[in-house]
């Protein structure tokens, strides 16, 4: 087992209400590891806070509460010299290829800019190293002088991955970034991100709300739930035994492609609650089959359950 | 390898530009004056201050259009002729319009500098750091907003000083001239603040501004090297849109008597000399109020053509 390259503990971010209502919890006590060189896959509905996790990680939103440290310092502790050096070791992959390249910047420029400011190399050597870099993501080195328009979202995104990589960090949040593509291009992307974690040994927290994509990558997951983890361990364990009644929900309602499988579904009633306006006790309770009466009083805290950490009273054996 | 997008070429507002009938003929008036105004004094044998002696009848009216002067004394031609006849003073107007453009277009387009300089760094500022200084500026644009226009310029221009400034081997320049486009300036930057500000948010919104954050880009890098390229084209727009309001305020200044002073000729003003001739030498107004007519249309419709090469979702 490699390094915990990652720890987060009891992670908080909230929001500021609209017209002063009572503050919106988006992340509420989100506690996990991430080992060097692999990858921890985050899934759960849009607005749940995943894409909120892996901004306050990186210290852009800032966290309201709790710990991360990356290689044991405390990255929501650093001051500004220590957090110019964390942004050369942890970096981040975006959803949309299309905003997040800026259009005014050629691709030089694009590349150049993280080699430049964080002095990873020398005037003379910007050219010869963004070539690289190009090549490392699948892309022409020729085409340096270009605009991102002039690109499809697939090679954008590959544009995205090589800005990311020129500062040769260890962590890469990657906040969907296969959501935007075409099919075909997001198995190619998932490739690339499979190998360059193997040449490079780079750490990614994939962010993404399609599991089937996060199975593939993973070799960790943890499924969240309006602001917090509910159940989290081992790829395969989780996605063959799921623990707990969202897990299993939102397993069911991925597409198996072969006809002659029939599984049971597990249809989930209403839609996620406001994080404003929290469910007393288990904040799934109104949506859980398998809910009871102390479902809707106690909150649960995670609990080991068949090798993982699984937040719920009904799940696994009874505590005694 | 997917397949690369079709080569777009990144100089097609140009292209839009150049189709648009709105923008060329806009272009065209534009050009056509800043040509004139570059170009008077050797477009006209006369003197923009001179009173010639038949540029007025016995009876002390302005000389009818037509009226041929000579000016071998000058050493001039033996027959100039005053195409547009002479002002109230006897000066001659067509030569005084094309010396009127140099002063009114350039009030005008010093004045949208000031404006466009002011209000594209507050919005800038404003829609990027929001919180509490978004709410300082945005609050102070309203507060310049509720004051009328004229009123504030009006005011303004009376506490400016009037001594004219020294340029150096004895010549002058008045000081009034510097003060109108101040003045102008100062009452003109809070429509652009508030459109760059609505602009600024929106590219602040975009993942790239996220990822330069992510990179450990400053503030300023991001909001000049990142932000600023971006909102450019929506200045170039408001820049020709306000030059041709500078221009109006500036006449209509002029015509109150508080912008250009005596004798320099400036279109605002040479209205309000001609005024008292309005029904005997029509000239006297038609021709600075055209003046001033065509370079507000021709500000606009470049601004307006801009807009749609620049912008070509957004059509007005």
């Amino acid at each position: 087992m490699s390094d915990v390259l990652l720890t987060v503990e009891d992670l908080r971010v909230t929001y500021r209400g609209r017209d002063d209502g009572a503050p919106l919890r988006a992340v509420d006590g989100v506690s996990f590891e991430l080992r060097a060189g692999q990858t921890l896959g985050l899934v759960g509905e849009s607005g749940c806070g995943k894409s909120t996790t892996g901004r306050a990680i990186l210290r852009l939103v800032r966290a309201a509460g709790g710990a991360c440290r990356f290689a044991g310092d405390d990255v929501l502790r650093f001051d500004a010299r220590r957090l110019r050096a964390f942004r050369s070791e942890a970096q981040i992959v975006f959803q949309d290829p299309f905003s997040s390249l800026n259009p005014r910047f050629t691709v030089l420029q694009t590349l150049a800019e993280p080699l430049l400011l964080h002095r990873r190399c020398g005037r003379s050597g910007v050219r010869v190293r963004v070539a690289q870099l190009l090549e490392r993501v699948g892309l022409d080195p020729v085409w340096l002088h270009r605009y991102p328009h002039e690109f499809s979202g697939g090679q954008r995104q590959r544009l995205g991955i090589a800005r990311a990589l020129a500062v040769e960090p260890r962590l890469i949040v990657c906040d969907e970034p296969l959501s935007a593509l075409d099919v075909t291009v997001q198995a190619r992307i998932v490739n690339l991100f499979q190998d360059l974690q193997r040449d490079l040994g780079v750490a990614y927290l994939f962010i993404s709300h399609d599991l089937s994509v996060v199975r593939h990558l993973s070799h960790e997951v943890a499924v969240m739930y309006l602001g917090r983890l509910v159940e989290q361990g081992p790829a395969a364990a989780v996605y063959q035994d799921p623990q707990h009644p969202y897990t299993r929900a939102l397993l069911a309602a991925v597409p198996v492609p072969d006809p002659a499988v029939r599984r049971e579904r597990l249809p989930l009633g209403g839609d996620v609650p406001s994080a404003a306006a929290m469910p007393p006790g288990c904040r799934f309770h109104p949506r859980c089959p398998l809910a009871t009466a102390r479902c809707a009083r106690d909150e649960p805290t995670p609990r080991p359950v068949a090798g993982r950490q699984v937040e719920c009273w009904e799940a696994g054996p009874p505590p005694a | 390898m997917e397949p690369a997008a079709p080569a777009a070429v990144s100089r097609a507002w140009l292209g839009r530009f150049l189709h648009d009938a709105q923008g060329l003929s806009g272009l065209l008036l534009v050009a056509a004056l800043l040509l004139a105004a570059l170009l008077a004094p050797w477009l006209t044998p006369f003197d923009p201050h001179q009173q010639y002696e038949a540029g007025l009848t016995p009876a002390g009216m302005p000389a009818t259009p037509g009226t041929v002067i000579d000016l071998s004394a000058a050493g001039g031609p033996a027959s100039a002729v005053m195409r547009l006849g002479a002002d109230n003073l006897g000066r001659d107007l067509l030569t005084r319009l094309l010396f009127g453009a140099r002063i009114s277009l350039a009030v005008g387009l010093a004045a949208m500098a000031t404006a466009i300089g002011i209000g594209a760094l507050v919005g800038l500022l404003a829609g990027y750091f929001r919180g509490r200084v978004e709410l300082l500026l945005m609050r102070l644009t309203d507060m310049m907003l509720t004051i009328p226009t004229l009123v504030l310029a009006i005011a303004l221009a009376s506490l400016l000083p009037k001594t004219p400034l020294q340029l150096g081997g004895g010549r002058e320049f008045p000081r009034e001239i510097l003060n109108l486009f101040i003045v102008i300036g100062l009452v003109n930057w809070t429509g652009v603040a508030r459109i760059i500000r609505g602009e600024t948010l929106r590219q602040g919104s975009m993942e790239y501004v996220e990822a330069a954050r992510a990179l450990g880009c400053g503030h300023g890098r991001i909001l000049f090297r990142h932000v600023l390229p971006n909102v450019l084209p929506t200045i170039v727009v408001l820049g020709s849109l306000t030059t041709a309001n500078t221009i109006l305020l500036d006449a209509g200044l002029s015509y109150l008597g508080i912008g250009t002073p005596p004798p320099y000729p400036s279109w605002g003003a040479m209205i309000n000399d001609g005024q008292p001739y309005l029904l005997t030498a029509k000239w006297l107004i038609l021709g600075p109020g055209l003046c001033a007519m065509a370079a507000v249309l021709g500000f606009n419709l470049l601004g307006q053509g801009l807009q749609n090469a620049l912008d070509p979702w957004r059509r007005g």
